[in-house]
């Protein structure tokens, strides 16, 4: 049955299709009415609510991708938890030690020379003065533990970003051009797997250490105010060293996830429109293995902070008098027996931050890729 | 699968190891030779006549791809030579004294984490969502955050300072392995059981457990026969280059508790330059975790049947 109506809105004449049509589109004005037949004869109600008004093929608003995620993630407590905690960190280290120098005058690396004669123990427990205590040099070690908050807490942005910009190129493009090259590059991942990362980083160290210092890895901490800082230039290197062992794990993940899409329609359509191969992986494919790469790399970000404190606990990592989690805890550890505070305050802080960035971790890879979902 | 299908398969991934073996030690060699500085330099230079015979002694005076062949060819013949720092010292005599202390301490530890890991991860998993599953899990999200080297000395604190109870550090009786075999062990049980439950949960919601349970196996059947042969295989795969990593030793583990074992020695060469000690090592511990991954791919095909070698 066709049932010829006017558009509520502009008039015009309008057809339903059956009785069972629920939806019209006006195609003058194109407005979306409703099809009301509770009371006998159809009658036309305009959509006022505007949900419907997008277009006539997608009746619906649907959520994006990330935005379904994004509301996920909301509802995991631990996630949520997670995410408070890291942001309370970055906040107390970015803000923390100006606001520790402008009320009690300290500054990390500050040592006092009055106490005691100036030789004897100088490491206090934990006071109002020094919420945490101080170090056995007595420098004040709520003050240390931020200032190494935001090398550690640098570590791993840094780190993952190198990882992540090296795994992913290398993962894409073994695993989109395929064959024998494909087999060359992961023979090489198995390689390099093999190698203990330990020499690796001793390596990258020692060759690019010192004078041999690249001109970007200065150019990169006189960003952060350390121009011509040989110390801080040395913790950049160590950034840059620890990104380029942990990129194995992110090459194979992404070359997994591009073998499964070279094959789709839209990779043919973007070869059959003639975009060069490079674009293809970079603009078509890498965006769309992004979900499991963002979860493996907010895993990484640990583990990487992780490796950082144990160079640091091996004497190799960041020296004073920088210091990060990693290298307080060590230091704290010589002196375990008569100042635990040493070892407690850094050390419960930084399991506090890796426990936060691996609740997040598990959270986002829950919410990006629900199928794969660990329950 | 047939028995002939599978030493075919067998024989050929020994066969590669071999290769892929002395590739890695080419590439760590090339590594150590990338490194400036010298085994024999110190803070001071030497007189030159003196670095002309160390370098005629230790064959650092020929072309450098005479050295790298030199070199191939004592590793092929499984002779590393001697250690540059330890003198008078054999690389594998080194690498075979201090194995054991790493090798008991990290089969132990592998044992332990494998024995609470799967218990916890089964348990969390049939009880999914319930207070054991929430409390287990986190547990092990704890014992991934928490470095070694802040939970080994915690340890030694608690029970060895404050209680009395055990030895705070070196080698001796079984009293001496408690601290460092669950210090060592913690992360590794975290992550087996995160593994467990997660393969458990997986598995136990597929087809052929359905079947099992529809034609009347009890519960127990269809979960130790069934699920936990499927469940387990996320398991089985990390477990191979865990314990490779286990068995050669864990440095934090090893300075904590003054064991004397493999981890330290391989730090330390690796700080001297001890060339052959290194690559000793490096071969060692990239043959075992060959082999380790090798018994891991055999084994699947015992756990799951579906898997065929090829």
């Amino acid at each position: 049955m066709i049932k010829e109506l006017s558009c509520p809105k502009c008039s015009a004449p309008l057809s339903i299709g059956s009785t069972s049509q629920r939806l019209v589109v006006c195609s003058f004005c194109g407005a979306t009415s409703l099809v009301d037949t509770s009371g006998g004869e159809p009658k036309l109600r305009l959509d006022e609510s505007g949900v419907l008004e997008r277009s006539s093929g997608e009746l619906v608003a649907g959520a994006s991708l990330w935005k379904d995620a994004w509301n996920r993630l909301l509802k995991n407590k631990l996630a949520v938890f997670g995410m408070i905690v890291l942001g309370v960190m970055i906040v107390a280290v970015i803000i923390g030690p100006p606001i520790i120098r402008l009320t009690t005058g300290f500054t990390p690396d500050y040592i006092p020379s009055d106490i005691d004669g100036g030789a004897r123990v100088q490491s206090f427990p934990p006071s109002l003065q020094h919420p945490m205590g101080t170090d056995d040099k007595g420098r004040d070690l709520l003050a240390r533990v931020l200032q190494g908050g935001r090398i550690s807490l640098m570590v791993g942005i840094i780190s993952t970003i190198v990882s992540l910009l090296v795994g992913v190129s290398w993962g894409a493009v073994a695993g989109y051009i395929g064959g024998r090259v494909d087999n060359l590059m992961m023979r090489i991942v198995d390689i390099i797997y093999a190698i203990p990362y330990i020499l690796i980083v001793i390596v990258l160290l020692s060759v690019f250490g010192g004078p041999n210092t690249p001109d970007f890895i200065d150019a990169l901490s006189s960003l952060f105010g350390g121009a011509g800082n040989q110390g801080l230039s040395q913790i950049f290197l160590l950034f840059l060293a620890l990104g380029l062992v942990s990129w194995l794990t992110m090459a194979r993940v992404v070359r997994g996830q591009i073998l499964s899409l070279k094959n789709q329609e839209f990779v043919l359509a973007a070869k059959a429109t003639g975009v060069s191969t490079p674009a293809i992986i970079f603009r078509h494919l890498v965006p769309n293995a992004l979900g499991p790469v963002i979860v493996y790399a907010t895993l990484t970000v640990p583990s990487v902070m992780l490796t950082e404190a144990f160079l640091s606990f091996l004497g190799l990592g960041v020296q004073a008098p920088y210091a990060s989690w990693g290298s307080l805890a060590a230091d704290g550890i010589k002196n375990i027996q008569i100042f635990p505070w040493q070892l407690i305050f850094p050390g419960v802080t930084m399991a506090l931050t890796l426990f936060s960035l691996n609740f997040l971790g598990d959270g986002l890879r829950d919410a990006l890729d629900p199928q794969t979902r660990k329950f | 699968m047939g028995t002939k299908n599978m030493i075919g398969f067998i024989l050929r991934r020994l066969l590669i190891i071999i290769p892929m073996a002395l590739l890695v030690v080419s590439v760590t060699w090339g590594l150590i030779r990338l490194a400036p500085g010298n085994f024999y330099s110190d803070e001071r230079a030497l007189p030159p006549a003196i670095e002309e015979n160390i370098k005629r002694k230790y064959g650092l005076d020929k072309p450098i791809y005479q050295q790298y062949l030199i070199m191939m060819g004592n590793v092929v013949r499984g002779d590393f030579g001697d250690s540059l720092k330890y003198q008078g010292q054999s690389v594998n005599e080194i690498i075979f004294r201090h194995l054991p202390y790493s090798a008991t301490v990290g089969v132990l530890a592998y044992l332990l984490a494998l024995f609470i890991g799967l218990a916890a991860g089964i348990i969390a998993a049939l009880r999914q969502n319930s207070a054991f599953d929430y409390g287990s899990m986190a547990t092990a999200m704890l014992g991934l955050s928490v470095p070694n080297f802040v939970l080994g000395p915690i340890l030694v604190i608690v029970f060895a300072l404050w209680l009395y109870w055990l030895p705070p550090a070196r080698w001796g009786g079984i009293s001496h392995l408690i601290l460092p075999v669950i210090t060592l062990a913690a992360i590794y049980a975290a992550y087996i059981a995160r593994l467990t439950r997660a393969g458990m949960l997986e598995v136990m919601r597929s087809d052929y457990i359905r079947t099992a349970r529809a034609k009347g196996l009890d519960e127990k059947t269809v979960l130790l026969k069934h699920g936990l042969r499927g469940g387990i295989i996320p398991v089985v795969s990390f477990t191979g280059p865990a314990l490779a990593h286990l068995l050669a030793g864990t440095v934090v583990v090893e300075r904590v508790f003054a064991i004397p074992g493999l981890g330290n020695i391989f730090i330390q060469s690796v700080l001297n330059r001890d060339e052959p000690l290194t690559l000793g090592i490096v071969a060692f511990l990239s043959i075992l975790i060959m082999i380790f991954n090798l018994a891991v791919d055999i084994s699947y095909g015992f756990l799951d049947p579906r898997i065929r070698y090829e």
